[in-house]
């Protein structure tokens, strides 16, 4: 496909894409920035990685504004910019115990709304021990969706 | 890195990336638009937040980009149609799914079943414990997201 000129940035009309426009994401002829192609439908909205241990905390994030510790692989991330419905989708995996498979860990989804995301954390189990919730130091989540 | 200056309406002009600029994600003489920016080899490809419904079992998809369906193959056992399909099988699925109220055994294990370019087969499955082996469930909250190269 040949390459679009923006025949419509010449004297001085805008040819940045609005949030509408990339929310559509049909358009070449206007382009994205770097404030607003967060609003592309295929775009991640939000992720954070952060520590479930101890006095929890967020080691590095994109949209959280912080997190809530609702008990042993319990937790919310709050987002900053919320979603414009609870229908969104967050996917997730956790560090579990080292060089135990009953202790690896799944992510799992609890409630989803348009403020924040509860995820649990819960480790496999085996015939002999039950599986549980449980904390863990490295948990990252990514967030798709409307805002 | 200094920006990239353009005149406008002086060559050179002011040009939208074309798919294959986007996946080859070297230029900076070229502007990403709304219709091409997910052709960004780091773009995600397709997303989507799905759920089960009975009469019979089918897959309920809630909200989604790229995504044209889903189709049910049994308990925890299922395909996510994409709707520009994938150029080859070598593209990377991640998901994760739950369900309010749940007990930790009864959280589930989201699996990467196989991967053609038109959909991606998914299994999941319940932890189990001591008392219940772990078994193909359907959760009430699923999430996947998929990158990769498309066609």
């Amino acid at each position: 496909m040949a390459n679009t000129a923006f025949s419509t940035a010449i004297g001085g009309n805008t040819a940045a894409a609005s949030q509408a426009e990339m929310e559509t994401a049909t358009s070449t002829s206007v382009f994205s920035t770097p404030g607003l192609q967060q609003n592309h439908p295929g775009h991640p909205k939000a992720w954070c990685h952060f520590n479930g241990t101890g006095t929890i905390a967020i080691v590095a994030s994109y949209n959280t504004s912080s997190l809530n510790d609702n008990g042993a692989g319990n937790y919310d991330v709050v987002w900053d910019t919320d979603f414009s419905s609870a229908n969104y989708a967050v996917t997730g995996n956790a560090q579990g115990a080292s060089g135990n498979a009953d202790l690896e860990v799944s992510v799992g989804l609890e409630v989803l709304a348009t403020t924040d995301a509860q995820i649990l954390v819960a480790n496999l189990g085996d015939g002999t021990q039950a599986s549980a919730f449980v904390d863990s130091a490295i948990i990252c989540v990514s967030a798709f969706g409307d805002q | 890195m200094a920006n990239t200056a353009f005149t406008l309406g002086t060559a050179p002009t002011l040009l939208a990336a074309t798919q294959a600029q986007l996946e080859t994600a070297t230029s900076v003489a070229t502007y990403s638009s709304p219709g091409q920016q997910q052709s960004h080899p780091g773009h995600p490809k397709a997303w989507a937040e799905y759920n089960f419904a009975s009469g019979p079992t089918r897959i309920v998809i809630l909200a989604a980009y790229n995504v044209a369906s889903g189709t049910f193959n049994g308990t925890g056992d299922y395909d996510i149609v994409w709707d520009t399909d994938f150029s080859s099988t070598s593209y990377c699925v991640v998901g994760s799914s739950g369900g309010t109220g749940v007990a930790a055994a009864t959280e589930s294990s989201f699996g990467t079943q196989a991967l053609s370019t038109t959909d991606a087969q998914i299994y999941l499955a319940r932890l189990g414990d001591v008392a219940t082996d772990s078994a193909f469930t359907n959760p009430s909250i699923n999430s996947i997201v998929a990158y990769g190269d498309q066609a």
